[in-house]
């Protein structure tokens, strides 16, 4: 599978795009930010799985309760949930095979936006507790504002990390436990502020 | 009884939230070089299933007001009212889908697919092709 794909982009690459040195960065960029990789992406990989095996357990459990009132925003979610795997299947093969050329930029590039290698919550989830939190058991909620609300939340999550790191430094600092975990008490700190600003 | 059933299935809920949260953190961790007690994890479950079911409310609450029995990405917009800097994260994530929707072929979409299309079509007053 892989010697044919990696014998192909370079032939594209040579007459579209230029030049020789182009060819050369991106190479020895891989490689050193390879080991790196390497631990993270098995990681993903083995979440990725469990990720799967939740998704194909849970839509027969919400049908045998019956909650959920919309049926189609759930299709498509597990639909998302599918692609994200295949996403991160491919990155798995772009880190471990090395490919040159525009692949490699491919693979880069997920790297170092990173958003979109997996949702905070799965949008199966997400959806059932929206819908448990709703007081009028016919509401329903359209499919696009459905993945919006899940960008809301794990821009939501994200942030709460992000505060934590800051708030551990700024504790580390002053002389405070240094074991570098974040902790219940950085959460303290943060959450009136986080929960006013969201 | 029903008491008792609700409160089970709120546990159950919480419980498979604090999964995908723990799983989220623990990447998020290995990205940025941190740690995280599972205390912590804990403690972000908690928080962030209140954050959710006032989230909820609030959608049910601004649907309701627009006269809808369905929430619209319009009212999800609404949460980020407070927040600039958010409400023009959401706005490009927004963008995004609707340029990738737009890229797909939409006759293919679903019932509710079809309806969020065409209202958008009315509102900015470009026909669908």
């Amino acid at each position: 599978m892989p010697p044919p794909t990696t014998s192909n982009p370079m032939k594209r690459k040579g007459p579209t795009f230029q030049p020789p040195r182009q060819v050369k960065p991106p190479a020895p960029s891989t490689a050193t930010s390879k080991p790196a990789k390497g631990g993270s992406k098995t990681s993903a990989a083995r979440t990725s799985t469990s990720a799967r095996k939740s998704a194909a357990s849970r839509p027969s459990f919400q049908s045998a309760t019956n909650l959920i009132s919309s049926s189609s925003p759930e299709q498509d979610d597990a639909d998302g949930i599918d692609d994200e795997d295949e996403e991160m299947e491919d990155e798995d093969v772009n880190a471990t095979q090395r490919r040159p050329g525009p692949s490699t930029a491919a693979a880069l590039e997920p790297a170092a936006s990173q958003d979109t290698t997996r949702p905070a919550i799965p949008p199966n989830l997400l959806a059932r507790l929206l819908h448990e939190g709703f007081e009028d058991k016919d509401m329903k909620i359209q499919k696009e504002a459905m993945s919006v609300v899940g960008k809301y939340m794990e821009t939501f999550v994200r942030e709460a990390i992000a505060r934590a790191a800051f708030e551990r430094e700024d504790a580390e600092r002053g002389g405070g436990i240094s074991d570098g975990f974040l902790q219940v008490e950085d959460l303290e700190k943060l959450a009136p502020q986080l929960v006013l600003d969201f | 009884m029903a008491d008792t059933e609700a409160s089970l299935r709120e546990e159950r809920l919480k419980s498979a939230l604090w999964y995908s949260i723990g799983q989220f953190v623990d990447e998020e961790c290995l990205r940025q070089n941190l740690n995280a007690t599972p205390q912590f994890i804990g403690a972000l479950t908690e928080l962030v299933y209140t954050q959710i079911s006032n989230t909820s409310r609030d959608l049910e609450t601004f649907a309701k007001h627009a006269g809808r029995a369905v929430v619209h990405t319009d009212d999800v917009m609404l949460l980020s009212r407070r927040n600039e800097g958010l409400e023009s994260v959401l706005k490009t994530f927004v963008e995004e889908i609707r340029a990738e929707e737009g890229r797909a072929a939409p006759r293919a979409g679903a019932g509710a697919k079809w309806r969020g299309k065409a209202a958008v079509g009315r509102g900015k007053g470009r026909g669908r092709k």
